[in-house]
């Protein structure tokens, strides 16, 4: 182990000797570092790797949690844009179009997912897949919609045992939501 | 008002011989709202230099599907000059973006970013020429703040031709005054020219010795910069070890 502080464009090592890994680079057979941080070398996969000591760009990985934006109901599918990394401090880097598939949304059958979500809900969704698409789940009591609209009158939706309702105009509505519907404070995730 | 001369008994008018630098100092992670920032101020030039993203590149049609595009913004204050400059970009300023933003993406690794933008604010809050090389230097260390991955850190510095002698990093009256003025930024790692313009003319043994000298002072500038970049994390190194 090394613990050596580097800068963008340091050499670190050969290809020779190790693979490069995450916050490096190769250039003509040399790893050189990509950003700054401390340079440690993965024994097990014989591999460089940068610790960053600044904060990173996020990039949406398997297995992440996320707050993803409805942008789109259909009957087989839901449309949405990923909008929040749970557990990190800055915007999404690329990709933030994701699709929560009709068998994806609930343990049970769900006929169609546009009884599920409505667009502009905020829903926090598990990441299953990134490549070549990024597909949610809310496969888990946790999971589901946190913040509904009214779709009449789009006012924040509050639940009443296991209905939402609108306290503007009275409208009841459907949703799967996560556990904690109503609770979140999205302005502290 | 014109000065007589420019260089007297071999001194600049500020006291500097050919190859000395103007007074430099940067700072890092100054701005804590934007991802990755930097304060510069060299000679009598005031920078900010904030980074956003790597995020999804709006409008759409402007992404690429293989990498990712640098979108710098050159911006000077209303109050940066002399005269009232008025506000918004003009084709100065829409160039200077430009050749800035052409510039990063040579040594950021765009590529790991397909769709995204990163975009670079430069606002520059007073000026006393070589601003563009001195915005450059400050975004450059702003990236580096910011964790986006990139080959080198670049640097930027001009040379220039006063009272018929090359010397480097002109001053506000060497810039007005001068015959010549030699912008360049390179990756100081691999001395590639990522920015280089020309203003006024020099005979081809002047522009040599103007570009050795200027390429001399980007490496005094790298030093700078890499000193401010771990100023910044002093903190963090300690803990760690």
């Amino acid at each position: 182990m090394s613990d050596k502080l580097v800068m963008p464009g340091e050499q670190l090592s050969t290809v020779e000797e190790l693979l490069p890994g995450e916050g490096t680079f190769e250039e003509n057979g040399v790893i050189r570092a990509a950003r700054l941080g401390f340079y440690i070398i993965d024994q097990k996969r014989r591999c460089a790797q940068v610790q960053p000591i600044t904060s990173i760009p996020v990039i949406i990985n398997k297995g992440d949690t996320v707050l993803a934006r409805v942008a789109m109901a259909k009957s087989s599918m839901i449309i949405a844009d990923v909008i929040h990394v749970i557990g990190k401090d800055r915007s999404v880097s690329g990709e933030t179009d994701s699709t929560i598939h009709a068998k994806e949304i609930a343990q049970g059958y769900i006929k169609d997912a546009s009884t599920e979500y409505k667009v502009e809900d905020i829903v926090r969704a598990k990441v299953i897949q990134t490549t070549p698409s990024v597909q949610l789940t809310t496969k888990d009591k946790h999971l589901g919609s946190i913040i509904a609209l009214c779709s009449k009158c789009r006012h924040t939706l509050v639940k009443k045992g296991n209905q939402l309702e609108c306290e503007n105009c009275g409208n009841r509505e459907h949703r799967r939501i996560a556990d904690d519907y109503g609770e979140v404070d999205v302005t502290k995730l | 008002m014109k000065p007589e001369k420019l260089i007297v008994d071999g001194r600049r008018l500020d006291g500097r011989g050919p190859n000395d630098l103007r007074k430099i100092k940067i700072e890092a992670g100054v701005l804590h709202r934007a991802d990755g920032s930097c304060y510069l101020e060299w000679g009598g030039n005031k920078v900010f230099a904030a980074v956003y993203g790597p995020r999804e590149a709006v409008p759409r049609h402007t992404q690429n599907p293989l990498r990712a595009i640098v979108k710098a913004r050159y911006n000077m204050a209303a109050f940066s000059v002399e005269d009232r400059k008025r506000p918004g970009p003009d084709r100065r300023s829409v160039e200077i973006s430009k050749v800035i933003s052409e510039a990063l993406e040579r040594v950021i690794l765009t590529e790991q970013f397909p769709r995204a933008s990163v975009d670079v604010c430069i606002e520059v809050l007073d000026a006393e020429a070589g601003t563009r090389c001195a915005g450059l230097t400050a975004a450059a260390v702003a990236l580096v703040d910011a964790g986006i991955p990139m080959r080198d850190i670049p640097v930027a510095c001009a040379a220039g031709k006063i009272d018929g002698q090359v010397v480097v990093d002109l001053g506000k009256e060497e810039d007005n005054y001068g015959q010549a003025d030699l912008p360049i930024a390179i990756a100081p790692r691999t001395g590639e020219v990522l920015l280089m313009q020309m203003d006024g003319h020099l005979t081809v043994e002047e522009f040599n010795k103007a570009f050795d000298m200027a390429v001399e002072s980007c490496g005094k500038v790298s030093e700078i910069q890499k000193k401010a970049i771990l100023q910044r994390y002093h903190a963090v190194d300690e803990v760690i070890e």
